[in-house]
């Protein structure tokens, strides 16, 4: 064996080392928990619960209406590097009326957001509960004085219940493809 | 006749015994001398190969340069063809047989890479990663065997020539 091919065989073994440090590093890398990923909460939020009554002055109109609603709000994060919310509202207002005519009116909405910073918890913390109360009243009585609205008066009691599970998964930093390949088929987890 | 006296027969003898023995222990530092360098070079080429194809399936978890599909082909080519070069002592079929030994190497690096998070204890959906796993393994078979053989047989030539 010749002074070049073992030059040659030295060169390649260091180029072989900088090879096996790459696929340790791959490796390391592989098992590293960077991301966590949300997915599922659920939340109900501004209950409102509102009665009207509308009473005119030649009683031509009496009426008082009751109304209840809320959103159903619904979110599905699925990457942990670029996470995206999915929120669902659904709004459904019942309401009755006082001279006989009941009915029912329900109005969906449906509201899509993305979120840039990534949800980021410690390694084996599963579960965040995450719980907000918030209660409104208002009271008001319409100023403004035509012949329908004259006696308008409102009594509105607003309140939220927001109750949110979130399930969080620690993943590897590989995962981030497997997701990828996966999230683009589905909308929700 | 020999006698008491007679060192020159004896001592003969022993120069003889002691030659054989360093001709012997010369032969077998030097086979093992070159067992070495080829196992060596089998990891060696079994290394590059397994970090440029890694490479290409999690470009973001490499120290390496971005891998084109392209270089993923080329790599064990050109590897194969340093290990043909370099395997200048070798007959054709321990040639061969090296290259195969190079691919065989390669998928366990590669299968194992893939399969860490499983090992280290990370990952907890084992079925998962283990299709995955052997996914990326059979299409790094498919793309290493046939052109590290190639690039051995063709370094191999080159090297006889």
């Amino acid at each position: 064996m010749g002074p070049t091919t073992k030059a040659a065989i030295a060169i390649y073994l260091v180029f072989a080392l900088y090879s096996g440090f790459a696929v340790v590093s791959v490796a390391h890398n592989n098992s590293q928990v960077i991301g966590t990923t949300v997915r599922f909460s659920a939340a109900l939020r501004n209950v409102t619960v509102s009665y009207e009554s509308v009473n005119h002055p030649d009683g031509t109109v009496s009426y008082g209406n009751f109304t209840i609603s809320a959103d159903i709000v619904m979110n599905g994060v699925r990457d942990p590097l670029d996470v995206r919310v999915y929120d669902i509202s659904y709004s459904v207002n019942i309401m009755t009326i006082e001279d006989g005519k009941p009915g029912m009116k329900a109005v969906g909405s449906f509201s899509f957001y993305s979120m840039s910073n990534p949800v980021v918890v410690r390694a084996g913390e599963s579960l965040v509960y995450h719980t907000t109360v918030n209660i409104t009243t208002d009271y008001f009585e319409d100023v403004v004085n035509t012949s329908y609205n004259q006696g308008l008066r409102y009594w509105i009691l607003t309140g939220g219940l927001n109750y949110q599970i979130s399930g969080f998964e620690n993943l590897p930093k590989n995962s981030v493809t497997l997701w990828r390949d996966y999230s683009d088929e589905e909308a929700m987890p | 006749m020999n006698t008491d006296d007679s060192p020159p027969v004896w001592g003969g003898r022993l120069e003889r015994v002691r030659s054989f023995i360093s001709y012997k222990m010369k032969d077998i530092r030097e086979r093992r001398r070159d067992y070495l360098i080829r196992v060596a070079l089998i990891f060696a080429t079994a290394l590059i190969d397994s970090a440029f194809f890694l490479g290409m399936v999690l470009p973001d978890l490499t120290p390496l340069p971005p891998v084109g599909s392209g270089i993923v082909f080329m790599v064990p080519v050109l590897s194969g063809l340093m290990l043909g070069l370099l395997l200048t002592e070798e007959s054709y079929k321990m040639r061969a047989i090296s290259g195969l030994y190079v691919i065989i190497v390669s998928g366990l690096i590669i299968f194992i890479t893939l399969y860490w998070p499983v090992i280290s204890g990370v990952a907890e959906d084992i079925g998962f990663y283990a299709l995955w796993s052997l996914k990326w393994l059979m299409i790094a078979a498919i793309i290493i065997t046939p052109t590290t053989l190639m690039g051995v047989l063709i370094g191999g030539s080159t090297a006889e020539y």
